[in-house]
């Protein structure tokens, strides 16, 4: 490690924050990437991963709440701990040093929409595809009802076509 | 022509900005009002006028100072986007010793993390010979050309008005006139006498002299001796204030505070036990060693703007004694808020900056408060003995509860606001041990043994070295 090296290293697959855990600190990216992961129903999801100048934990110095996702290092990563107290005194001070943090939480946001809606268009097309599929199958369907309506009204009509089909029968 | 709104003065596309001084302050300002005015689309026009080549060995690269960058100023600038590579930062600072009379203890960060850098503001000592490492000033001088701001290696030797536009005027070349002046000298340069004499009352900041040098002892040396720690000493040598070395990369930064720093008290200095247990046996000062006695904030200035003018960093307000770079961060960013975000009258400065300055100047009265009691305490070998068992008895507790320790910590790292740091002095679980401890020692020092009465009888001396052994 060189002596100038700020924040703190973690090694590879070290978890620098845990989901559910309670949390009063931020973190800022200084060197390498860090990976973002959450649990639900027993499956972790791979969210992102994070670079140099990145910002992740903020939520917890907004709300009361737990790590909503858990954080890991890829490869070797340094990352700097900004305290809830200072970061709140200096954002009361001055509103404009969180204007990054809300840059990067906008741009999550947006790339979740993007995500969102492309996930979205995939189950439209599906229900699309499902929809086109029963109206072919109602239309087969109603065919056929008709043809044995047909069928059985003709059957009502005559007795030997009965006969006809008590032989094939 | 400007447009006035009442009492305001906007500054509007095309507008044209003079920086005097590209240190932290002059440098910071201009990223800041760049940023801004770029969110906005708003085309600002940003001379820095700066003579130093922060490149350069020596002084005259140098802005003197002792290059530790507070841990609130490494998490402010993080926050900002501004990062502080291991190219700039030549050691992260984790926890420092603390030198009295009554004996030395460490300690260590409250998070167990480096997130004090120690840097060199120019291109390092003199004596050096290749910068391994870059000057922090030039790294921020580079953010600040990098946003759009356009550097002028010149001296400003003029400055006055035309009109009701300050005007900027360099050796050989004609005068420059803007919209807004900002001056960002600090508190060494001569020409703050150019604001003085600007007609708007302005009053350079109180001043008191200092004296740093440049230890060099090799980086493995540094490394094996002092590591990663910042050593500090509050000893009872007269007119010293205290001290601290900051080690580096291949120096070690010692920086002296007090009253009349003269060669007298520099040896004493270099000759106390607990500074020559820092260095190694047999170590010299060289003849040649890089030194300085640059001058320190010790007060607030009088009346730092007036209508298209400003002056911002030490020339302003700094805090007492610490974190000066984190000051001038502070007054710097919100002069330029100011700037973009409301107008560069004298009432807009008023209303938007100066109350930035009226607070790190209201913190300061604690700063005095704490740095008195500092003085008393290492004065006296008592209550000096009770912190440092109190520093020792808090050293298995986690971070928040080593009360002593945090308030140490952060009163000499500038890591927080005096204030803060005065109302944790106040709470009963700091003050309750303190006291006891203090009565413990008084009494053991007032309890002597069986020997030591008789002793005592007999020759009142023996009574003073037993004193020290038990506080020892
Ligand atoms: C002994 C000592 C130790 C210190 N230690 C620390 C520390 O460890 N940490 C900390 O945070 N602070 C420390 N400080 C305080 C710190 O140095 C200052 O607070 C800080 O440098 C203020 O920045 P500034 O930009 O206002 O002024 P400066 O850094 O002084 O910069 C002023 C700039 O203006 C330029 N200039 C001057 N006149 C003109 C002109 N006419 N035309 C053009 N340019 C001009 C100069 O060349 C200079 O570059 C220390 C101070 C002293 C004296």
């Amino acid at each position: 490690m060189k002596t100038g090296e700020l924040g703190k290293t973690f090694r590879d697959g070290e978890v620098i924050i845990r989901q559910g855990e309670p949390g009063d600190r931020m973190y800022i990216v200084q060197a390498g990437t860090v990976a973002v992961s959450a649990h639900k129903n027993g499956q972790e999801f791979q969210i992102t991963n994070l670079k140099t100048g990145d910002v992740f934990g903020e939520m917890a110095l907004f709300q009361q709440e737990t790590r909503s996702a858990t954080v890991r290092a890829v490869g070797e990563a340094r990352v700097i701990t900004v305290d809830k107290k200072g970061f709140l005194r200096r954002v009361h001070e001055d509103p404009s040093l969180a204007y990054r943090i809300l840059q990067q939480m906008s741009e999550r946001l947006r790339r979740m929409n993007g995500e969102l809606s492309r996930s979205n268009r995939g189950v439209f097309v599906e229900r699309r595809t499902f929809k086109e599929r029963r109206a072919v199958d109602r239309r087969q369907r109603t065919a056929h009802a008709a043809a044995s309506e047909k069928r059985a009204r003709a059957d009502r009509r005559g007795p030997d076509r009965r006969k006809n089909y008590s032989q094939i029968a | 022509m400007a447009k006035r709104y009442n009492d305001t003065i906007a500054l509007e596309e095309g507008h044209r900005v003079a920086v005097v001084g590209g240190g932290p302050a002059g440098s910071l300002f201009s990223y800041f009002l760049l940023l801004f005015s770029n969110r906005f689309d708003r085309n600002i026009h940003v001379d820095i006028y700066e003579p130093r080549d922060f490149e350069h060995p020596g002084p005259a690269g140098c802005n003197m100072c002792g290059g530790i960058i507070s841990e609130s100023l490494v998490q402010a600038l993080a926050v900002e986007g501004i990062n502080l590579p291991d190219s700039v930062v030549q050691r992260g600072i984790e926890s420092y010793v603390l030198h009295t009379e009554a004996g030395s203890c460490c300690i260590n960060t409250p998070i167990g993390e480096k997130r004090i850098a120690a840097v060199h503001r120019g291109g390092g000592p003199r004596t050096g010979q290749q910068a391994k490492w870059q000057s922090f000033d030039a790294h921020l001088l580079k953010l600040a050309i990098a946003e759009g701001a356009h550097r002028h290696t010149a001296r400003v030797s003029e400055i006055g008005w035309y009109g009701d536009k300050p005007q900027v005027k360099v050796k050989g070349k004609p005068p420059e006139t803007y919209e807004l002046l900002v001056g960002a000298v600090g508190m060494n340069s001569p020409d703050l006498s150019l604001f003085e004499k600007l007609g708007f009352e302005y009053q350079r900041p109180k001043q008191t002299k200092t004296y740093i040098t440049e230890l060099p002892l090799g980086e493995q040396l540094i490394s094996s001796q002092f590591g990663d720690a910042m050593h500090l000493f509050l000893l009872d040598i007269p007119r010293l204030e205290f001290a601290a070395m900051i080690p580096k990369g291949d120096y070690v930064t010692t920086c002296l505070l007090g009253e009349n720093i003269d060669r007298d008290l520099i040896s004493s200095f270099f000759r106390h036990p607990a500074v020559r247990k820092c260095l190694p046996a047999d170590w010299e000062p060289p003849a040649n060693i890089c030194h300085c006695s640059p001058k320190m904030f010790f007060g607030n200035s009088l009346n730092p703007f007036t209508d298209r003018v400003v002056l911002v960093g030490d020339a302003a307000v700094a805090r007492l004694f610490k974190d000066g770079i984190g000051a001038a961060y502070r007054t710097a960013k919100a002069a330029a808020r100011t700037a973009v975000f409301q107008g560069v009258s004298a009432a807009d400065f008023r209303a938007h900056y100066w109350p930035q300055c009226q607070s790190i100047m209201h913190d300061n009265l604690f700063g005095r408060v704490i740095f008195e009691v500092v003085h008393r305490i290492k004065e006296m070998r008592i209550p000096a003995s009770a912190v440092l068992r109190t520093i020792g008895a808090e050293e298995q507790r986690p971070g928040n509860s080593r009360r002593m320790s945090m308030v140490l910590w952060d009163t000499f790292t500038g890591s927080a606001p005096y204030k803060d740091i005065f109302m944790r002095t106040l709470h009963p679980s700091f003050i309750v041990p303190f006291i006891a401890r203090n009565i413990v020692s008084a009494l053991r020092s007032n309890w002597p043994s069986k020997e030591v009465s008789a002793a005592r009888a007999s020759q009142t001396q023996s009574t003073t070295h037993i004193e020290m052994g038990e506080i020892q």
